[in-house]
């Protein structure tokens, strides 16, 4: 019974994991579009300043979030390697 | 057992790295194009040469020819606009760029075209990171009707005009500061117009600078129009103002110094005529006050 719920558990992990990752990458695609557009409109009009780096760099920063959360941090990958390093400088200690 | 990765674990990486290398990209440009650019403003012929990367370069055009109107395009710094006693007009001006060859391929062109001159700067195929600002001081004569400037992130300053002139005047990020306006098309987005009208058809519009204005006269067929989101106006007008006022606000405060024949008057708005009510005359904002003074 424990057994099971364990491995349910583990389903539904893995499909969260796996629709932040997607989530992520439908993100960046429509980022990426919207730039284009508005590259293409800065430049058709006017060819000096480049204006839409301006709403590139605010909603970037927030693609870049929304990396880390999916890649980086999902699932506690990177609590677990430094629980596991922590562990591997106490044994070395001893 | 090991496990196989999928397409989306091997592209999602490098899309967060390109999204990475789009952020730094875009905080290095917009930190070196310098896009609020005020400084320096009308010091023309001093301290050229290279400061903190910059390459400058100066120079100065004068038109004998009669013009009627005088247009100028700017991008980044700001534009000065005087009057003077001689018949021509003299463009001065000062370009920056990231260095010598950029500075070549950075061209103020000056176009006489009819009864109209035309100055802009024209940028090279480099990126845009590699252009500076472009400060212009512009001298008139007294023949000149009508003065069109647009500028992106800098001031517009006319002063000291030799005559009544008929003006449009538009900039995103710097204020707005005019005189002698016979006629006023002025348009700032953050940054304040400061007005002295003389008559003609009067339209200011801004999002969150105020707008501070004196009309000297008005006639039959003129108009006063002001529009403005976040900025306070206040205007003096003459003492023989004859005009149908509509001032109206949602929620700042409203104040009227002349005696108004009120045909409405409620929280937000107040309508009437002052004497014959013969030029309309109309002021809207959303949360800044209004102020309609009599000159002394």
């Amino acid at each position: 019974m424990a057994e099971n719920e364990g491995k349910l558990d583990k389903m539904e992990k893995a499909r969260k994991i796996a629709a932040r990752k997607l989530d992520f990458l439908r993100h960046f695609f429509i980022y990426a579009a919207v730039m284009a557009v508005l590259a293409i409109i800065n430049n058709v009009t006017w060819r000096g300043y480049q204006w839409w780096l301006w709403p590139a760099l605010g909603w970037g920063i927030g693609v870049v979030a929304h990396f880390l959360s999916a890649y980086v941090y999902a699932g506690g990958g990177l609590e677990k390697r430094m629980i596991q390093r922590e562990l591997e400088r106490m044994r070395d200690e001893e | 057992m090991k496990s196989r990765r999928t397409w989306v674990d091997v592209i999602g990486p490098i899309l967060g790295l390109a999204a990475v290398g789009m952020v730094v990209f875009s905080l290095v440009y917009l930190l070196s194009i310098r896009p609020f650019y005020r400084g320096g403003s009308y010091d023309i012929g001093r301290s050229i040469g290279n400061a903190s990367g910059w390459v400058r370069a100066e120079g100065t055009e004068t038109f004998s020819e009669a013009f009627d109107t005088l247009v100028v395009r700017n991008v980044s710094g700001p534009v000065h606009v005087e009057g003077w006693s001689e018949s021509s007009i003299r463009v001065s001006w000062v370009k920056e760029a990231r260095s010598e060859s950029t500075l070549e391929e950075f061209e103020i062109r000056m176009q006489p075209s009819g009864r109209t001159l035309e100055v802009q700067p024209i940028y090279g195929p480099m990126p845009g990171t590699q252009f500076g600002s472009v400060s212009f001081e512009i001298r008139i004569p007294s023949s000149l009707s009508a003065v069109r400037v647009k500028n992106t992130s800098g001031r517009i300053l006319l002063e000291n005009l030799p005559a009544d002139i008929d003006q449009e005047l538009e900039t995103v990020s710097g204020s707005i500061e005019t005189e002698r306006a016979a006629g006023l098309r002025a348009k700032s987005v953050s940054g304040s117009v400061d007005f002295v009208s003389t008559g003609g058809r009067i339209g200011v519009n801004t999002t969150s600078g105020r707008v501070k204005g004196e009309i000297l006269a008005l006639a039959g067929g003129d108009s006063v129009e002001i529009d403005s989101i976040s900025g306070s106006v206040e205007l003096e007008a003459f003492g023989g103002l004859d005009a149908a006022v509509t001032l109206q606000s949602v929620s700042g405060s409203i104040s009227c110094d002349f005696p108004l024949q009120v045909s409405e008057q409620r929280r937000n708005r107040l309508e009437g005529s002052i004497g014959g009510g013969s030029v309309p005359l109309k002021v809207k904002t959303v949360s800044g006050r209004i102020r309609l003074q009599r000159m002394d």
